[in-house]
């Protein structure tokens, strides 16, 4: 094995390195049995290191069937309102998305800059009007609340990938299309949307993860504890008794984690497609 | 059929826009209803507190910013390479963006624990460092810790997008400078830079905009301690907001969100001269 | 069914100027003849055949077909592609990728509202008179240039058109292949079917 070589795996190895090691150490802690005191550093190297570290699901168990806490709750809530945000940010998008590729629509490289900028808001400058509109509405701690903040966010952003994947199918196939004989309609439901069902997907995936992992508007716009999402749960997850249970935590922390994982695991090929979409300009 | 999409467009930005108009108007009402003109942002720019977290803001972002796009060059030119286990790498560069930023920060406040974090364990392990470091402590600590956990969750996104624009540079401007026996560091400086210069300014601007509001990592990580060490103004906003005074802390967000604004200017001014020079054209 | 082109005309609006692509022109052609427009790229060709088949609409004049007005400026009356029965070949084929021959030769019956068991005897019927029954499983991308634009004169065909048009049908081959084009394009005309063709193809 030459050098050249050697020097690649090493540089391999540390990005794999840099990316997964926190990750693993969450998953470490919370499967270990003696939460995290067999990582105190007392001393040198601890010589029982690894005794110590046995793998148990206790604290998986004692947060997922605790009386008082509502994990489950909580993954119910944050998956039913990504789910719908998602939703709904493609199924506004991409009719959106068709007008202003297919049709003529004046001023639409204007109205695309707009509504890029306006998903570049800082969430804290809108989240104190956003609770006072919710408290009057009465829609604090329920999904609707976060869904509308969540899709008017995501929504521009899901116009500007649409928009670019649509660009890319040839304008020639609507017009043979229409010589065909279909309508607009059909012309969208057995050419257009086949065909962009990729790019729709994509952009769907990515509306998903991020209304699962937002945490500022899910911060202030639940005050009950049953109507919390991931992120917040964790984010306040102060254990039972006094001490900070770390293992808990952190099996929290997996549970939070393992859906938007999974996803981006099995789809990250999609996801890396709809995050370039915007920068890279073929 | 377009004329009702444009509405339901409206339509869906409309809490956007409420939202914005309303935090205009509420910056100059105090906490019980009344006018009160502009009493709170002059408030505001006396206030040192304010100024702190202004500075801190900035620094943050300034070091962030640049050490992420720096490790996501370097993680992207690696895996631009044909290199072994490309695949795995590449889908595992993708988990740390994945995760919700409060789990990271969870993670990262674990990390960096006094007693029972993995960095003073492999400090004192490694023999790096003789006593445990306070790190969530100190105001230096805390603001590496603050740095850290934002720049692992970060630059995979830099990676990602920094990869597309490399894989869009065309072969033969290296075959060419193969022939003129350029160097790697000449090839690097003088053809890969300067043809990753939109992508590169794109994401710069991107994140920073994004650096500037941060708060998820920072509230779940130090609460924008020790004190108010590691204070954001987004962080310092929502202080406000939780101690009932919406006036003056939407008077935070709404300089908060001129600031981004300007950024998001520059953004979209960028995005439109790199459309003009590139062959993006509108069907 | 004459084919009638009276004062047609047509002006493209770009980002200041106004091009005049067509400048009041008369054609006719008979039921059955097969023209063919001639004439250096930007000339107006594509434009006359979008007009005829609807893809454009007339600043002045009318396009007949038979009895039918296809479109008059001047009577303000514009009938959609679809109610035309005209078909077109465009230049690049405009084959849909995600279909195989199979669906992309039925689709215009499809979205007519033909029922499945109608269509299938259709289809085959075409793919015979192109030569093409062997790659109806096919996908577009699997296709020679050749295949491709012999699918495309299938689904231009099966719908028994009025008016058949190709737009630069012989540009994308190569030398032979325009030879034995030109030949079959002559032997599906002169077949029982009555319809006009225009093609339009530089000088060779």
């Amino acid at each position: 094995m030459n050098k050249r070589s050697v020097a690649i795996f090493a540089s391999e190895a540390s990005v794999l390195c840099f990316c997964l090691a926190p990750f693993l150490y969450m998953l470490a802690t919370a499967l270990s049995s003696t939460g995290a005191a067999y990582l105190s550093p007392r001393g040198a190297l601890h010589p029982t290191f690894l005794p110590a570290f046995l793998p148990t699901l206790e604290h998986f168990r004692s947060i997922l069937l605790s009386p008082t806490l509502h994990f489950p709750r909580y993954l119910l809530n944050s998956v039913g309102i990504s789910l719908l945000a998602a939703l709904f940010s493609v199924a506004v998008a991409a009719p959106a998305a068709y007008a202003l590729t297919r049709m003529h629509v004046p001023g639409a490289q204007i109205l695309m800059f707009v509504v890029l900028s306006l998903s570049m808001f800082p969430a804290v400058s809108l989240v104190s009007s956003l609770f006072r509109f919710m408290t009057r509405l009465g829609w604090i701690n329920t999904w609707q609340a976060l869904v509308l903040p969540y899709v008017a966010w995501s929504m521009p952003l899901a116009l500007w990938t649409l928009v670019s994947y649509f660009q890319q199918i040839p304008m020639e196939l609507d017009r043979a299309a229409l010589v065909d004989g279909a309508s607009r309609f059909q012309a969208l439901r057995f050419i257009l949307l086949p065909m962009a069902a990729p790019g729709v997907f994509s952009t769907g995936l990515l509306a998903f993860i991020f209304a699962f992992n937002e945490f500022l508007y899910a911060l202030m716009l639940t005050t009950d504890s049953t109507a919390r999402t991931m992120p917040v749960a964790i984010a306040l997850f102060e254990g039972l008794h006094g001490e900070i249970p770390w293992g808990e935590i952190m099996a929290a922390a997996v549970v939070a984690t393992a859906p938007v994982v999974l996803l981006t695991i099995v789809f990250q090929q999609r996801i890396v497609q709809g995050l370039t979409r915007g920068a890279v300009k073929e | 059929m377009s004329p009702l999409i444009l509405l339901l467009t409206v339509l869906v930005l409309q809490p956007v826009v409420g939202t914005v108009a309303d935090s205009f108007r509420r910056d100059i009402v105090f906490l019980k209803p009344a006018f009160a003109g502009v009493s709170n942002y002059t408030a505001l720019l006396d206030d040192p507190g304010f100024w702190s977290a202004a500075r801190f803001t900035l620094l943050f972002a300034l070091v962030s910013v640049q050490l992420e796009v720096a490790i996501g060059l370097a993680i992207a030119l690696l895996l631009n390479e044909p290199v072994p286990f490309r695949g795995l790498c590449r889908a595992c560069v993708l988990i740390p963006w994945s995760i919700p930023a409060a789990v990271s920060g969870r993670v990262f406040q674990l990390i960096y624990d006094y007693s029972n974090g993995a960095a003073n364990w492999i400090l004192q392990a490694t023999g790096l460092a003789a006593a445990a470091v306070n790190w969530l402590g100190t105001s230096m600590g805390a603001f590496c810790a603050v740095v850290a956990a934002d720049v692992w969750k970060t630059a995979p996104f830099a990676a990602v997008m920094l990869l597309a624009g490399l894989s869009a540079i065309p072969e033969v401007l290296y075959q060419q400078a193969a022939v003129d026996r350029a160097g790697p560091w000449q090839r690097f400086v003088y053809i890969t830079l300067p043809q990753l210069k939109p992508v590169l300014v794109v994401t710069l601007l991107f994140r920073t905009i994004q650096a500037v509001c941060i708060f998820d990592v920072i509230f779940v990580l130090t609460g924008g301690g020790p004190g108010a060490a590691t204070q954001s103004l987004s962080v310092l906003a929502y202080s406000y907001f939780g101690s009932g005074d919406f006036g003056y802390g939407s008077a935070v967000s709404a300089l908060l969100f001129a600031l981004a604004l300007l950024l998001a200017m520059l953004y979209v001014r960028s995005t439109r001269n790199s459309a003009r020079n590139g062959t993006w054209r509108r069907a | 069914m004459n084919l009638v082109l009276e004062n047609l005309s047509k002006q493209f609006r770009g980002t200041g100027r106004a091009v005049t692509a067509v400048n009041g022109i008369d054609l006719t052609a008979a039921e059955g003849e097969f023209l063919v427009l001639v004439g250096p790229s930007g000339c107006g060709k594509s434009t006359v055949l979008n007009l005829v088949a609807g893809l454009e609409r007339p600043d002045s004049g009318s396009v007949r077909c038979g009895g039918q007005v296809f479109a008059s400026a001047e009577d303000h009356v514009f009938l959609p592609p679809g109610d035309r029965n005209v078909a077109m070949v465009f230049q690049s084929y405009a084959l849909y990728p995600h279909m195989t021959v199979f669906e992309n030769v039925a689709f215009p019956l499809r979205v007519s509202g033909k029922k499945l068991a109608d269509i299938a005897p259709a289809v085959r019927e075409a793919a015979r008179m192109l030569n093409i029954e062997s790659i109806l499983t096919r996908r577009p991308a699997e296709l020679s240039g050749g295949q491709r634009q012999r699918v495309a004169i299938a689904r231009a065909l099966v719908r028994r058109p009025s008016v058949f048009l190709l737009d630069e049908p012989l540009s994308n081959l190569d030398a032979q292949l325009r030879t034995s084009t030109r030949g079959e394009l002559k032997r599906l005309q002169g077949g029982s079917r009555h319809y006009h063709s225009i093609r339009h193809s530089r000088p060779d």
